[in-house]
């Protein structure tokens, strides 16, 4: 508990010391020095956690008599699962903006760095606290900070307008979490999460109607700081906005963070009942159609980092829809229900991961070339290959593609929501709902792999394109923490037991019933992992060693021939079927990518243009009342002023 | 006692010194004035009412309407946020003017002589402390009509039309208040032969609430609720250190501070008065947040979200009435919350009028990049007032909430507050964008980067002070909660 404390102190710190620095190197130091030690404190109170399988508690401060609240430290293994997300991201992350802050010259670092460390804190906070007020401040504070970095560049117009989306949008979805909050009070009297366990119990039994409206008003307060669509419209306006190394931390760990709330109320604060089953099929639902609107989106999309804005919000779906299965299925059969939840909370660890990573190689690309636009950028393979490789990494995990991590967490998405169908105890819809969930799922994974192919195609592929100054070299600084990220990647793909054992314990230990053991439903080997649905039957499994023993064999036999059969090479000129070309006519840019899918994919509603789904040009909000409701509210024209001239006029009268 | 005695004389004596300069010099005799009512009432504060919760002193006793009315001073924990209030805001302010009334000043340069505008803030900050420190009705009455004179003047003090017209009206309208404070008075001494505050409860029913409705409407006349909030808006001609004090951090203040006071000296009050107060702040929070959108002067904008905010204070009180303790005390929480930091908006705003000589918001733009303590100021306390945690507005809003969702009757009047702080997080998000962000307009361009260092030092204060202000009001309000 000391090391958490020292953790919050030291990212305090570090927060107060580097609104007083201007000079970059230094306040990006102190940066990068205070982040680590947070990130090591963090590591070190998350392995306690999970070795000895404990919860840690500590009261700090009291509100009462005022408020029944209190500042109550709880950690369990679903908070530190999400501690050690922020450690290694939010180390990787500072490391990377000590150096790339260069890129931005006019700025001072003074507005960066401060939000920054703050963004850190309030997220430590938020997975820590067990009171639904500290909860509130620390989530509001968290959307305080990101806004502020959000509006880092703040002579860019479209920054502007991403933060004041951003900024409006989610302070009204909190403003229902804080509904929810206020009338949860009114029947427990307390804050604390027990306390409204127990009035939730309470509700549920009692008031149908209005257990489903604090469910809805919570369901609504995180789906929209997560960025599941309709609600996320915000998204691809506001991740693209801030420097990268701020967009991967958005990406990768504050949108999860949503996914973490969501699933600390429906699994530990919310009985569970028949409302979960409920919820759990919304939650499915909403998912679904998220998955499959961003993704399609993000296959017409030319900028790096809206592209991966856009896969923010699909990938989220993703896990919304295993949580969502395994919120439906817990309480009837707890052997999918449980794998449904590790799915999705997996696909959380692998998500914050390689989307993390992904926008790091979006900034690396910006670092190097000042956009991030894939029509103007190409052939980058060959001045930054440690990005490029990092970079293919990230997208064949976020694809999906064994060996990499991304994989299993998908695999365990798709099985169990395809396997409802041998639940006996759910009707004929449902069933039927959860098989096309799991098809559409399973099709949109295909989507996703194409997209990330016209990204690392486009960008780091072809004719060396974009470069505007050849000193600026990518130092080790900017790529060291994205090769940190992709041997996670590849760690927690080919050695799934680990990830797997310590997300059985964050699942485990935020449910209050008791679940199969970790035993029954995976049994785990050094080299994979298979996974059983049911009592008994074993209906799966992923061995990448063996998998990858005979690729690595195969790859080593190719390598062999290429070194030593002598087989000769030349370089000639691209030919272009005889006619001539300047370079620029015949690269095949991010734009030409999937054309024909575009052109099929667009259509009208009336005047609002869609590409795949998503609204290109909305028409602007204009708000106007009529002249006599604004002269109502004005008394001073229809009654003081008028009653004043009568007296006046009786006066003279007189 | 002394403390508190000496916190009420000395403003009145700064008042009548500093009206004898009529340079610069009045400035410093009225800095070091508000210094020293400063440096008393901080004593009386900390030295007593951390020891008892209650402490009244009897000064002079004399024989008036036939009975022996004494001229008595108290001190609780209501009493010393209000003193906190004025007496530390009123030294900001004081030190503000010291820089802002000088003809360098960009929006409206003000010549010597000055004795005359210190000698009303110092009087008005005298009569303030009259107010909350007073024992009954009738003394809160004296010190009551003194802050609308005062009022009136500084309104006016520019002297040109569109003043003289606003402080006429600020007059006449906070003076039908008075005028029905004045019969509240007269049947509560024909009744119940005191000017007690608990002297309510011992009146019949049936003129119980209307003694109780008198004496709001004259709350609310002074606190700019509906109907007679139209002239706050007009009144922002003034000085913005004199808005930035009168009509959102003190004067204003005053009534919701007597509404405050009845309630905790009157525990019975019926449900209607509740309602009454209720309907009547809820109106003027829809009110003032549909006006804000259609407004494009930022004092005016400050001018609508104080009436809004007052709204939120008497809420506070009324769900206070309905029953619920938390709801009450979040409303007298809001009370300085919103004080520290609707005085810190203010006085940004009026550097920003001060360098730049606009305070529309067309004209402004970008200036984030040219003034960044002007910048945080006005973020800070625009984050505050729309209740961002953890800035102060948010503890107290709330507590509000939670207060109104206590009771069934109370719920559409909470789902009403939620509503408008919404809208005006909307409006307010919209206009710190549009002000502080994006590229410089030409104003911002061209103005100078000269703001007096009493400017500068008294915004960072109170910049500090509002970050702060949850901490020291929350064991007054903590006090208060156990303490009646």
């Amino acid at each position: 508990m000391v090391y958490l404390y020292i953790s919050f102190l030291a990212l305090l710190s570090g927060a107060l010391i580097t609104s007083f620095i201007r000079n970059k190197f230094v306040s990006g130091f102190i940066n990068f020095l205070l982040t680590a030690l947070s990130s090591v404190c963090l590591i070190y109170v998350c392995a306690d956690i999970f070795i000895e399988n404990k919860t840690l508690e500590d009261k700090l401060l009291s509100l009462t008599p005022l408020l029944n609240s209190s500042f109550l430290i709880s950690l369990d293994a679903l908070s530190a699962l999400f501690l050690l997300i922020i450690a290694i991201v939010s180390f990787c992350v500072s490391v990377f903006s000590w150096k790339y802050l260069n890129a931005y010259e006019k700025h001072s670092p003074t507005k960066f760095y401060p939000s920054l460390m703050l963004l850190f804190l309030s997220c430590i906070g938020l997975v820590s606290v067990k009171d639904l007020l500290f909860f509130i401040i620390f989530w509001e504070f968290m959307t305080l900070t990101s806004w502020y970095i959000v509006v880092f560049d703040k002579e860019k117009k479209e920054a502007l307008k991403g933060g004041l989306q951003y900024f409006i949008t989610t302070h009204v979805a909190a403003v229902f979490l804080i509904l929810a909050a206020v009338i949860l009070y009114s029947y427990s009297k307390d804050f604390s999460f027990y306390e409204i366990k127990k009035a939730l119990q309470f509700i549920v039994e009692n008031n149908s109607v209005l257990a489903h409206f604090v469910l809805f008003c919570i369901f609504i307060a995180f789906v929209t700081k997560a960025g599941i669509l309709p609600f996320g419209f915000w998204l691809p306006n506001t991740y693209p906005q801030p420097p990268s190394s701020a967009s991967s931390f958005f990406g990768g760990v504050m949108s999860k963070l949503a996914v973490y709330a969501l699933v600390r109320f429906f699994l530990s604060v919310v009985p569970l009942s028949f409302h979960t089953q409920v919820w759990g099929f919304i939650v499915a639902t909403f998912g679904v159609i998220s998955i499959f609107v961003g993704t399609l989106a993000a296959l017409a999309q030319d900028e790096a980092k809206r592209l991966m804005s856009f896969h923010a919000i699909g990938q989220v779906g993703y896990m919304l829809l295993g949580i969502g299965v395994g919120l439906y299925f817990i309480n009837i059969n707890p052997f999918l229900g449980l794998v449904a939840l590790i799915g999705g909370l997996f696909h959380v660890f692998n998500n914050a991961i390689y989307k993390s990573l992904l926008f790091l190689n979006a900034g690396a690309i910006f670092y190097k070339t000042g956009t991030t636009d894939l029509n103007k950028v190409s052939g980058l393979l060959k001045v930054m290959p440690a990005v490029a490789v990092t970079a293919i990494v990230g997208s064949l995990s976020i694809a999906g593609v064994p060996p990499f991590n991304g994989f299993l967490s998908k695999l365990l998405i798709f099985e169990s929501s395809i396997w409802a169908s041998q639940v006996n105890e759910c009707n004929f819809i449902v069933k039927f709902a959860f098989i096309i969930f799991g098809i559409i799922s399973v099709f949109i994974s295909a989507i996703t792999l194409a997209s990330f192919l016209k990204f690392v195609n486009s960008a780091f592929m072809g004719k060396l394109r974009g470069v505007i100054d050849d000193k600026r070299d990518v130092p080790f600084s900017i790529s060291f923490p994205q090769m940190i990220l992709a041997i996670v990647c590849l760690l927690a793909g080919v050695l799934p037991f680990i990830p797997l054992k310590i997300i059985y314990l964050a699942v485990s230990s935020s449910l209050d019933i008791s679940v199969p053991a970790f035993s029954t439903v995976f049994s785990t080997n050094f080299a994979g992992v298979s996974i059983t649905f049911s009592e008994g039957i074993s209906t799966g499994a992923w061995f990448p060693i063996y998998v990858m023993i005979f690729v690595l064999i195969l790859s080593l036999i190719i390598l062999g021939f290429e070194k030593y059969a002598k087989s000769p090479k030349r370089e000639v000129e691209t030919w272009y079927g005889g006619k001539e070309h300047l370079p620029e006519e015949v690269v095949y840019t991010g734009h030409s990518f999937y054309q024909p899918f575009k052109k099929m994919l667009s259509f009208k509603i009336g005047s609002i243009k869609f590409v795949a789904f998503y609204p290109v040009n909305l028409p602007s909000i204009k708000i106007s009342l009529p002249y006599f409701f604004i002269k109502l509210l004005h008394p001073d024209l229809w009654l003081y002023y008028p009653l004043a001239k009568k007296i006046e006029n009786f006066i003279d009268f007189l | 006692m002394d403390f508190l005695l000496l916190t009420l004389i000395m403003p009145f004596t700064g008042a009548l010194i500093s009206y004898f300069f009529k340079d610069k010099n009045s400035g410093i005799f009225a800095v070091f004035f508000a210094l020293i009512t400063l440096c008393f009432s901080m004593l009386n504060v900390f030295s007593e009412v951390f020891y008892f919760p209650k402490v009244t002193y009897n000064l002079i006793s004399f024989n008036w309407l036939n009975s022996d009315f004494v001229f008595s001073l108290q001190n609780d924990a209501l009493t010393s946020i209000m003193l906190i209030l004025i007496t530390v805001i009123g030294f900001f302010v004081v030190l503000y003017s010291y820089g802002y009334m000088s003809p360098k000043n960009a929006d409206h340069p003000f010549h010597e002589p000055y004795g005359s505008y210190y000698f009303l803030i110092l009087l008005f900050i005298g009569a303030m402390v009259g107010i909350v420190s007073a024992t009954n009705l009738l003394q809160v009455f004296f010190f009551w009509e003194i802050t609308t004179l005062c009022s009136w003047a500084l309104i006016s003090y520019t002297k040109d039309q569109t003043a003289t017209f606003s402080g006429l009206k600020a007059f006449i309208m906070t003076h039908i208040g008075g005028i029905c404070f004045l019969i509240a008075l007269a049947m509560l001494y024909t009744q119940s032969k005191s000017f007690d505050f608990s002297a309510i409860s011992s009146l019949p029913q049936s003129s119980k609430f209307i003694v109780f409705a008198l004496l709001f409407f004259a709350a609310s006349a002074k606190s700019a609720q509906v109907p007679l909030f139209t002239w706050l808006p007009d009144a922002m001609v003034a000085p913005t250190p004199v808005s930035a004090y009168l009509h959102a951090a003190a004067m204003v203040k005053a009534g919701v501070y007597l509404v405050a006071r009845l309630y905790l000296s009157n525990p019975d009050l019926s449900n209607y008065c509740a309602v009454l107060v209720g309907v009547v702040s809820v109106l003027t929070m829809i009110i003032s947040v549909i006006l804000y959108y259609f407004q494009y002067d930022l004092k005016k904008i400050l001018a609508y979200s104080t009436i809004g905010h007052l709204g939120y204070i008497l809420l506070g009180v009324s769900i206070g009435i309905f029953g619920s303790k938390t709801g009450a005390m979040g409303g007298i929480f809001h009370i300085i919350n919103h004080g520290f930091a609707k005085g810190l908006l203010f006085l940004s705003v009026g550097a920003i009028a001060y360098a730049t000589g606009s305070k529309s918001i067309q004209e402004l733009g970008g200036l984030s990049s040219k003034f960044p303590l002007l910048s945080a100021c006005f973020l800070v306390g625009m984050f505050s007032i729309v209740g961002v945690p953890p800035f102060s507005g948010f503890w107290s809003k709330f507590m509000i909430f939670t207060g109104a969702f206590e009771n069934i009757n109370t719920v559409v009047f909470g789902v009403i507050a939620i509503l408008e702080s919404i809208l005006a997080f909307c409006w307010y998000i919209f206009i710190g964008q549009k002000v502080f962000f994006g590229t410089p307009t030409q104003k911002v361009v061209l103005a100078k980067n000269e703001i007096p260092f009493s400017i500068k030092l008294s915004l960072i204060s109170l910049l500090i002070l509002s970050l702060v202000s949850p901490l020291i009001g929350y064991p007054f309000v903590k006090a208060l909660f156990g303490g009646f």
